[in-house]
């Protein structure tokens, strides 16, 4: 079990690095959905299914699609 | 020509003394919280009484066996009413501070004007939404309506309930979006739901319990109807939850497809 922990862990680790890499903004976004869900696994592996469940939905799901209508307005172009 | 041109720096970005100075303060962090880390004790090993103590209390005294709802909706409940309010806060300042202004007028959206600009959506992603919102919704009010007997509750269902509407956009049907989740409505459901949660508490004091106490029948573990208010006040959290987050995803969507700025000529 502690195996399957490092692993989500280091997971964790390189999503977040990833995100942070990542200069275009609206790519960020997305990268920032996939690291959200690396999260979530975390959570999961932790024991911790109720803040997993949430994760998903608001770090998968709502928080991208807020940042990439936010981008767009600021750029003033048709939807993403 | 060098492919980074220090000469040209742009503003804001200082000189190369930065960098030592972060790799110092970057290890002394990391020695620190190395040596915290190594002082804790491992993993699932749990030897605090707490815990335990309220593992026996959630199922014994509250029927419930879910004992993350026990602790949010019953012996924590008043600290679950902050965040209620604090979600509250959070939708009720997004809609205010993107209403129409005076000087933005409401447009028709990009898939259904005359002048369309957006280009279709494929056919796949239609077909997947298709099969993903209502199994998205069904989850939610699952999760729910459960959430004192199995993993879930009130929060969780309610993010999923509001992220499943949302899902629509991502089929290029905004309209129907728009048309499933009007305004009034929405704003009813987040404020009365809130309203809700204090009445809950009040009709315990009424019954001469303390705020927020459990009062209704408390039946039998694993049971639907069980576990006294503890249902109801999930059900009630996933409301305002679901109608919080559907409020502030669609009015951030409706300020980029359906508001701008009003055009010079004639204003």
């Amino acid at each position: 079990m502690i195996a399957l922990q490092m692993v989500a862990l280091v997971l964790v680790v390189a999503g977040a690095v990833a995100t942070v890499l990542t200069r275009e903004p609206r790519r960020q976004a997305i990268v920032f959905g996939a690291y959200g869900f690396l999260l979530a696994l975390l959570f999961l592996v932790l024991e911790a299914p109720d803040v997993a469940l949430s994760q998903v939905a608001v770090s998968g799901l709502v928080i991208p699609l807020l940042v990439l209508f936010a981008l767009a307005k600021l750029r003033g172009t048709d939807e993403p | 020509m060098s492919a980074v041109d220090r000469s040209r720096r742009e503003p804001g970005t200082t000189g190369r003394l930065p960098l030592p100075v972060f790799l110092v303060a970057l290890a002394t962090f990391a020695g620190l919280l190395l040596l915290a880390v190594v002082g804790l004790p491992s993993y699932l090993v749990y030897e605090g009484p707490y815990g335990m103590v309220l593992q026996e209390l959630a199922v014994e005294t509250r029927r419930t066996a879910h004992t993350v709802s026990a602790v949010l909706y019953d012996m924590r409940s008043l600290d679950t009413l902050g965040e209620v309010f604090a979600l509250f806060t959070a939708a009720t300042g997004a809609v205010v501070l993107l209403r129409e202004m005076a000087d933005e007028e409401e447009i028709e959206p990009p898939d259904q004007a005359d002048d369309r600009i957006a280009p279709p959506t494929s056919d796949a992603i239609r077909l997947l939404i298709l099969g993903l919102v209502p199994v998205t919704l069904l989850f939610g009010i699952y999760t729910v309506v459960r959430g004192h007997v199995t993993v879930g509750g009130g929060f969780q269902g309610g993010v999923v309930l509001g992220s499943a509407i949302v899902l629509l956009h991502l089929a290029g049907r905004y309209r129907t979006l728009r048309r499933l989740t009007p305004d009034d409505p929405l704003d009813a459901v987040e404020s009365l739901s809130a309203g809700a949660y204090v009445l809950v508490g009040l009709i315990a004091l009424a019954g001469g319990a303390a705020f927020l106490a459990n009062t209704l029948p408390l039946g039998q573990t694993g049971e639907l109807l069980s576990a006294g208010t503890i249902p109801v006040l999930s059900i009630i959290v996933g409301l305002e939850v679901g109608a919080a987050t559907t409020l502030i995803t669609v009015h951030l969507m409706e300020q980029k497809l359906e508001i701008r700025m009003v055009e010079e000529e004639g204003g």
